[in-house]
């Protein structure tokens, strides 16, 4: 591994050359910055992901479950497992999906789970994202400079290849194709994820387009080429719901394509993953999942989730009030680690004014135990010394004709010591992810 | 419905949501719709099972029209369909989420309230008539139940919005409703409640309960479920959309 360490500054040169770089909206500016990579891996061992594997697979099939029952049947609203507030009022709840059956009843096909390891070595889930979950690229390209920098690193570990995430991508979308090519739509060149997009689409085999290429004509989405229209049966698609039609959800959009939405419900596309999915991996939803579990499987949910709870319900506010100072607030419909608030950090007047709103509307918040992260170590600037830091982990789960979690990651950690935020959009770095094969 | 462009468009994509249905409460008996330019459209449907009219006008053209014209029998009933599957309806909506001045207004309406359900929502009807004014103008379409409530003034779409919020905060489901009725020059909007199941109509704007001079076009949570027309086209034009509705009443037919 210290070979690694001596080919950091190699790797990270090299990182650039690609273009490896996520774009952040600062100020209404948009600004490209490199996505530091740091070289100790992030390694668990073969038992400890079995676990983890399991929990997931059983996760995002609950998951899928939900999704197609509450633009279904509703049956777990009218059991009274969850209140119909915290799907109707939740904002990725889309009232024109209601109805709309998704083909082979996948609505979640690449689902990205967020984790973190507490000190004690149980692993918890954070967040679940179920739209359109992005960095499955950089733990792949930066595996790829490592074994070029340092060949003898894979041979002498027991690391789980993980080239496979091209081919589990592929054989999803062929699975759900309804017939004709496979592309990636992306709202193009000022995208954070834009590099992903462009780098999954060339080892797909997918043809990466945006919205101006595509149109809808008797609900049949084609792709314009110079060699004329060629029928698309399969859109990965990189922009959110709101965007993605203007004539099915919001009119004032310039990017999207219209009329895409009734080829889907028409079933003559597949669109991955489903419009409407956002309903599933709201924070106030999230709080339930174990329920879900238990309700669709009839099973214990594997998967831990960090102790939540809803001020929603008068004891769990009870609870919050009690002991604000030791929570995490979170806004449910904030993302990318914007609304996180720490109980303790707050002034006694802030909080005076948090708790105000808290009560007003409490649908709108969830609060949780803050958990002890088990930091992992970062080489520091001088490429030397190991520090260390918070650090979470996204891992992929693909749904097409099986479930698959994908073996390896997004390892994100924070840029500074005292941050517990690792989002890539607050300027933190990644890891490469090695998941043990024996 | 008519759309005139200030330049020349093509390739226009449209949905419009303006053609009434037969319920328990009306009849259509006969309707008869002229699109120009003339293209191929089709028929669609909502969650909410309202009418759309979807189609593409490829060539340039510098304005879009719709006419529909039609005889409807109307106050067949005083309720519609029984229908106990109203969750959606129970829950705050974007145009319909109180703030301080609806919860304000429920607390003070609350004191002194009936009992019953049917009561009650008379009850909230009458006190949000005696505190808001009808004024063109006042608001958009896009002005919220509780920004227009701050103002204390606006028109059918605002009363509605109102009354739909306050009955949520009271447990009773409530959709928003758009259609046409005597006397107006324009769309009007009003509010259905669920009462053990089935829906009945008021109309806030005119403290009155719906009668056989309404007819309705269609049903959501609100204002975004009901938007009459949407489209999007290629060109550079600026557009003015004006909708005209004229309902009289003649005899009923043979």
């Amino acid at each position: 591994m210290d070979a690694l360490n001596s080919h950091v500054n190699q790797i990270n040169a090299l990182l650039e050359r690609y273009g490896v770089r996520f774009g952040i909206y600062k100020n209404g500016v948009f600004k490209e910055q490199l996505f530091p990579f740091d070289p100790i891996p992030r390694i668990i061992e073969k038992d400890e992901f079995e676990k983890i594997e399991r929990g997931l697979k059983q996760r995002v099939t609950a998951l899928n479950m939900f999704i197609a029952d509450v633009y279904g049947d509703k049956k777990i609203i009218k059991d009274k497992v969850i209140p119909p507030e915290f799907v109707y009022s939740s904002s990725g709840y889309m009232a024109e999906c209601d109805g709309v059956k998704t083909p082979k009843g996948i609505a979640s096909h690449i689902s990205g789970i967020g984790l973190v390891q507490a000190k004690d070595g149980e692993w918890y889930i954070l967040e679940d994202n179920l739209r359109i979950p992005s960095g499955a690229s950089y733990p792949l390209i930066a595996r790829d400079l490592c074994r070029k920098a340092s060949p003898s690193t894979f041979r002498d570990h027991a690391v789980a290849d993980n080239r496979d995430y091209v081919r589990l991508l592929r054989d999803t979308m062929d699975y759900v194709n309804t017939g004709g090519l496979n592309v990636i739509l992306t709202p193009g060149r000022y995208n954070a994820a834009f590099f992903e997009h462009s780098y999954l689409a060339e080892r797909t085999g997918a043809v990466l387009v945006s919205s101006n290429e595509l149109v809808v004509e008797n609900n049949i989405v084609y792709l314009n080429t110079a060699l004329g229209k060629q029928r698309v049966g399969a859109v990965y698609r990189r922009i959110s719901d709101e965007y993605l039609d203007p004539l099915a959800f919001n009119e004032e959009s310039l990017i999207g394509v219209p009329n895409l939405y009734d080829a889907f419900k028409s079933g003559n596309v597949v669109i991955l993953n489903a419009p409407g999915n956002g309903v599933a991996d709201d924070k106030g939803i999230y709080y339930f999942v174990p329920k879900m579990v238990k309700y669709y499987l009839g099973e214990e949910c594997i998967t831990n989730n960090a102790p939540t709870y809803l001020p929603y319900y008068e004891e769990d506010m009870k609870y919050v009030l009690d002991k604000f100072d030791s929570l995490v607030i979170k806004d449910v419909a904030e993302a990318g680690g914007y609304g996180v608030v720490f109980g303790s950090s707050l002034t006694s007047e802030k909080k005076a004014e948090f708790i105000e709103m808290l009560k007003s509307e409490p649908r709108r918040f969830i609060a949780q135990e803050v958990i002890d992260f088990l930091d992992l170590d970062i080489l520091d600037e001088d490429g030397k010394t190991p520090v260390p830091r918070k650090a979470d982990l996204r891992a992929f789960v693909l749904s097409g004709k099986t479930t698959e979690v994908w073996k390896s990651g997004l390892t994100r950690f924070s840029r500074n010591s005292d941050s517990f935020i690792v989002n890539s959009s607050q300027g933190g770095g990644f890891k490469d992810t090695w998941v043990l094969s024996r | 419905m008519r759309i005139d462009f200030s330049s020349p468009v093509y390739n226009n994509r449209y949905k419009i949501k303006y053609m009434p249905y037969d319920t328990l409460r009306q009849r259509i008996i006969s309707a008869e719709l002229c699109v120009k330019p003339d293209n191929d459209g089709y028929w669609d449907s909502d969650r909410f099972g309202n009418k759309i009219l979807c189609g593409t006008v490829a060539g340039a053209h510098t304005s879009f029209s719709v006419s529909l014209r039609g005889i409807a029998e109307t106050g067949l009933a005083v309720n519609e369909h029984y229908d106990n599957d109203t969750d959606i309806f129970t829950v705050q909506s974007a145009y319909t989420k109180p703030g301080k001045e609806i919860k304000y207004l429920y607390e003070k309406l609350c004191k002194g309230a009936p009992k019953s359900r049917y009561d009650r929502v008379m009850h909230f009807m009458n006190g949000l008539f005696r505190v808001f004014n009808y004024v063109p103008r006042a608001t958009t379409v896009k002005t919220t139940a509780e920004e227009a409530l701050r103002l204390r003034k606006g028109v059918c779409q605002d009363y509605a919005h109102i009354m739909i919020s306050l009955l949520r905060l009271d447990g009773i489901p409530a959709r928003y409703v758009v259609g046409m009725m005597i006397g107006e020059g324009a769309s009007h909007a009003w509010v259905e409640v669920n009462l053990n199941g089935y829906w009945y109509g008021i109309d806030p704007t005119n403290n009155l309960l719906t009668d056989d001079f309404y007819i309705k076009i269609s049903h959501g949570r609100d204002y975004r479920d009901c938007v009459v027309s949407k489209g999007v086209f290629t060109g550079a034009a600026a557009q003015t959309q004006s909708v005209y509705a004229r309902v009289i009443k003649i005899k009923r037919p043979r």
